[in-house]
């Protein structure tokens, strides 16, 4: 299928891209992905079913366009979009093609300086960071990471005043990760469910490839449970955080963390 | 925030306004002989340039002489009644209005600079209290910067002069602590009061200087300060909240080693994280940096002990070996700062001192100057880096 051809070839143009901007070249391998990712776009633009995978390149193309640097060619893409009404966002079962799309166009908005605009999309972007909120600490990170990559965005991003407020997600990330595992635990021995050893939490880390030593993990326990994003005690010399038998997480129904 | 208030001697204006008045100065050619700007063409009055050779008028150091109004710093062979050029600096004198002023009065550059080296020399004096050489060379450097900024002088060379005035603010800061006196208290508040007004003017002049793609040597360094006096929202210090002012930064700066330490920083000190705050800390802090810090890392630890006595298991008191890891400071000194917390600690049946939790008489430790050391920095090794 054209489609899986056309992600290898982007895979494959960064990649090349990336060594060539290395030895202080420019990246035209990208530009010619670019090219050829605008004419997959119009093809696919048109066609009734294949319009999931027309969103899909168009955030390649959003991608591709941020990289290079050319921002402004987002906007042909965009009009055709916005104007054609081929893409009722609702309708697409992939909520996070819909979430990168706004998220691309949020950031235009953030360049031109229109901010109302700003405002709503980036919102719709940051509803899904919500969804980080089932305690993938990992994609969060990411997230935080790849901005610091690219210095354009990360400046961008620190104008528009989102960072700050990415980074109070933390705790409530890790609130969702532990209630993950108590979630997981239950399943597998309900008896001591409500026991959380530094041990398995640091291991579940691990995976996340966050490297924490076991006092950083009682640390971030001890604020959990502190502001109240966690219900129970630390019993330090066991290594267990004892959650609490009702309501181990409470819900924060919109109050800020530690309230 | 009055940012613009002409009280002071140190602030320039805003941006637009120093860079403006900097473009206009340029246009206007130097009158150098200049001695009677009293009341002149009003283009020539904001732009006097100084003619006094010496770090204090002959005028007001005989006038001073007269009056016994002289430091102890500037007595000659400690005679109240004498002094010298080598001795006598130019006092800070709050009224000044521009027409007022005789290029007689005022020093040039290569004086000034002469003048704040001679002052900074003096911090190392141990013939006398800290706080009387703070007084003093913190009353001298704010008649230096009037100077400066009389003459509307902002290149690249004042720079200098103005971080070194800034690194005597902060290195004060930590210095008065370890001061006792009655005084010491107000001391300090002016001293931040002037710390956070040098720095504005030193941002000024970056930005007025500013080169594409270029930053000075230390101004990552300088810029960091800001955020570090901005931590706590709550804190009172004066200027605008961090969010907006991330926006105004370069992406040069924003990108710099020293910008994303201090976010870091700030990410670990909203999140209440006190290991990775105390331990980036000590790992990555300059000196001026750990200067700043210092009342950060004080309240990261009590808020640690606060955490730890709040949510740990009543049965199984904490050693105070493991908490003096965990906030890298000394046994005793965890001790000393759990008393001030109004905790108890006694010793378990294995001849530990453990810190028994759930105690409900924890307290805020007061606002106090009391300071413990962080273990893993190095002061020493900093300050010779720095110096």
């Amino acid at each position: 299928m054209t489609f899986v051809f056309l992600l290898k070839r982007f895979a494959m143009a960064m990649q090349a891209d990336k060594e060539l901007t290395f030895n202080g070249k420019s990246s035209e391998k990208l530009k010619a992905a670019g090219s050829l990712l605008m004419k997959v776009f119009g093809v696919l633009a048109g066609k009734g079913p294949k319009r999931v995978g027309a969103l899909y390149v168009t955030c390649q193309l959003f991608k591709t366009y941020f990289r290079l640097g050319t921002v402004n060619l987002c906007r042909s893409v965009i009009r055709s979009i916005e104007t054609a009404r081929i893409f009722d966002f609702e309708e697409f079962p992939r909520r996070d093609k819909v979430t990168l799309y706004m998220y691309y166009t949020g950031r235009l908005e953030v360049f031109n300086e229109n901010f109302p605009a700003a405002d709503t999309k980036l919102s719709y972007y940051m509803n899904v960071v919500q969804a980080l909120r089932k305690g993938d600490l990992r994609l969060l990170r990411h997230a935080l990471q790849e901005h610091e990559d690219l210095y354009v965005d990360l400046v961008l991003f620190l104008r528009s005043g989102v960072y700050l407020v990415l980074e109070k997600l933390e705790l409530q990330v890790y609130q969702r990760l532990m209630k993950k595992i108590y979630i997981i635990q239950k399943l597998s021995d309900p008896a001591r469910a409500h026991q959380l050893k530094l041990e398995v939490i640091a291991k579940v880390l691990r995976w996340l490839e966050i490297h924490m030593d076991l006092d950083e993990v009682e640390c971030i326990m001890t604020i959990l449970i502190y502001k109240n994003l966690v219900k129970g005690y630390l019993a330090h010399k066991s290594k267990v955080v004892v959650l609490s038998k009702q309501d181990p997480f409470p819900k924060l129904n919109g109050k800020p963390v530690g309230s | 925030m009055n940012r613009r208030s002409r009280g002071s001697s140190s602030s320039s204006g805003s941006v637009g306004g120093a860079s403006d008045s900097c473009r206009r100065r340029s246009d206007v050619p130097r009158n150098r002989n200049n001695d009677n700007n009293k009341g002149g063409d009003s283009a020539d009055v904001s732009f006097i340039v100084g003619t006094c050779s010496s770090m204090c008028p002959e005028r007001e150091r005989v006038t001073r002489e007269r009056l016994r109004d002289l430091s102890v710093f500037e007595r000659l062979h400690g005679n109240p009644t004498k002094s010298s050029s080598d001795l006598a600096v130019k006092k800070f004198c709050r009224t000044l209005s521009a027409a007022d002023v005789q290029a007689s009065d005022v020093r040039p550059l290569p004086v000034l600079e002469e003048t704040l080296r001679y002052l900074l020399s003096l911090m190392d004096s141990r013939e006398h209290p800290f706080e009387v050489v703070h007084d003093f060379i913190f009353d001298r450097t704010r008649s230096v910067r009037q100077d400066l900024s009389i003459q509307n002088l902002a290149s690249e060379r004042v720079i200098h002069l103005y971080e070194e005035i800034v690194k005597f603010h902060v290195i004060s800061r930590q210095r008065l602590q370890s001061c006792s006196g009655a005084s010491i208290s107000s001391m300090h508040h002016l001293n931040m009061e002037q710390l956070a007004k040098t720095l504005t003017t030193l941002y000024n002049i970056y930005d007025v200087n500013r080169k594409p793609d270029y930053i000075y040597e230390n101004e990552a360094e300088f810029r960091s300060l800001y955020v570090l006096l901005h931590l706590n929202t709550s804190s009172g210090v004066m200027g605008e909240p961090l969010s907006l002012w991330f926006r105004k930064l370069t992406s040069n700066l924003i990108k710099s080693k020293e910008m994303c330490f201090v976010r870091k920083l700030l990410r670990s000190y909203r999140n209440g994280n006190y290991r990775s705050f105390l331990r980036t800390t000590a790992s990555e802090a300059t000196y001026l940096q750990y200067c700043i810090s210092e009342p950060h890392i004080r309240e990261m630890r009590s808020f640690a002990v606060e955490c730890i006595n709040n949510v740990c298991y009543k049965l199984q008191p904490y050693p105070l070996l493991r908490l003096s890891q965990n906030l890298m400071m000394k046994e005793l000194d965890v001790e000393s700062l759990c008393h001030e917390c109004g905790l108890e600690i006694r010793t378990d049946s294995d001849g530990c001192i453990v810190l028994p939790t759930k105690q409900t008489s924890f307290c805020r430790p007061k606002e106090g100057f009391k300071n413990y050391d962080l273990i893993g920095i190095e002061v020493e090794s900093l300050l010779c880096e720095d110096t």
